[in-house]
């Protein structure tokens, strides 16, 4: 009941953190769209997004593909074809397939570079994927 | 332990729809999910209906099609980063009782049932 990796970056960056990782991503997805994760809203230009970044976000290489997921959900053929941003107050958590492909990878990589070249504590690390349990 | 609230969901397709209501004691067996989380048995506190459910779990949408749902106890863990926020788990099998029992069924009836 539940699918992909999560990959936890931690940094207090917050919208911040998140434009630099959108900046990578449209470095490799030029034409990339973006949709608010919590609500059915239209998709957005990623270029067009606003400072105001919502808390959870879709981003995919375009908009034929977004109509893809729609319909049917995180099934094989759209392996590679997007990237699940949920900010938290201490870290960037973002989630890719179960097996991420190569540009999916260096995507993760750039991203974690961006974030420690911000200087922000705690930036940088990638935290492997998974889950684990909360101390007490 | 983790801080869900509420009412918690299980999603499934027709074979375990049928393996899990088919004993008046709910078992939700712990096994391996794809990409590298634990093994478990997964929960969400996102009920049918709510928008992008398949893409915020990361499953087909074709493992929505059956939801079982029922009181927390406040004992699972809550998943490593942000999507802990609204998905828990069990690191072993998971026996929900009848007296926390809420409504299982086809997603889109159990939607119905909640508004």
């Amino acid at each position: 009941m539940i699918g992909g990796t999560d990959f936890v970056i931690p940094t207090a960056a917050g919208a911040t953190g998140l434009e630099a990782c959108l900046r990578v991503v449209e470095r490799h997805w030029p034409d990339a769209v973006a949709e608010d994760a919590e609500r059915a809203t239209p998709l957005v230009r990623l270029r067009d997004l606003t400072g105001d970044a919502q808390a959870e976000l879709f981003v995919y290489p375009d908009a034929a593909t977004a109509r893809k997921w729609d319909e049917l959900g995180a099934v094989p053929e759209l392996i590679g074809t997007m990237i699940h941003f949920t900010l938290s107050d201490t870290s960037i958590t973002v989630t890719v397939d179960d097996v991420p492909p190569t540009e999916i990878r260096m995507m993760l990589d750039e991203m974690s570079r961006a974030l420690t070249s911000r200087g922000s504590p705690g930036n940088g690390i990638v935290h492997a994927p998974g889950a684990a349990k909360p101390a007490g | 332990m983790g801080a869900q609230q509420g009412i918690l969901f299980h999603y499934t397709d027709s074979d375990g729809y049928d393996a899990i209501r088919s004993q008046p004691i709910w078992l939700f067996k712990a096994s391996q999910p794809p990409g590298n989380h634990p093994i478990g048995a997964y929960f969400t506190t996102l009920g049918p209906g709510t928008p992008n459910l398949a893409k915020r779990l990361r499953i087909p949408k074709s493992k929505l099609k059956y939801v079982f749902s029922f009181r927390s106890a406040q004992d699972l863990t809550p998943l490593t980063g942000a999507r802990g926020r609204y998905v828990f788990y069990s690191d072993a099998d998971y026996r929900v009782e009848p007296d926390r029992q809420s409504d299982h069924g086809p997603a889109a009836e159990v939607a119905g049932r909640r508004t």
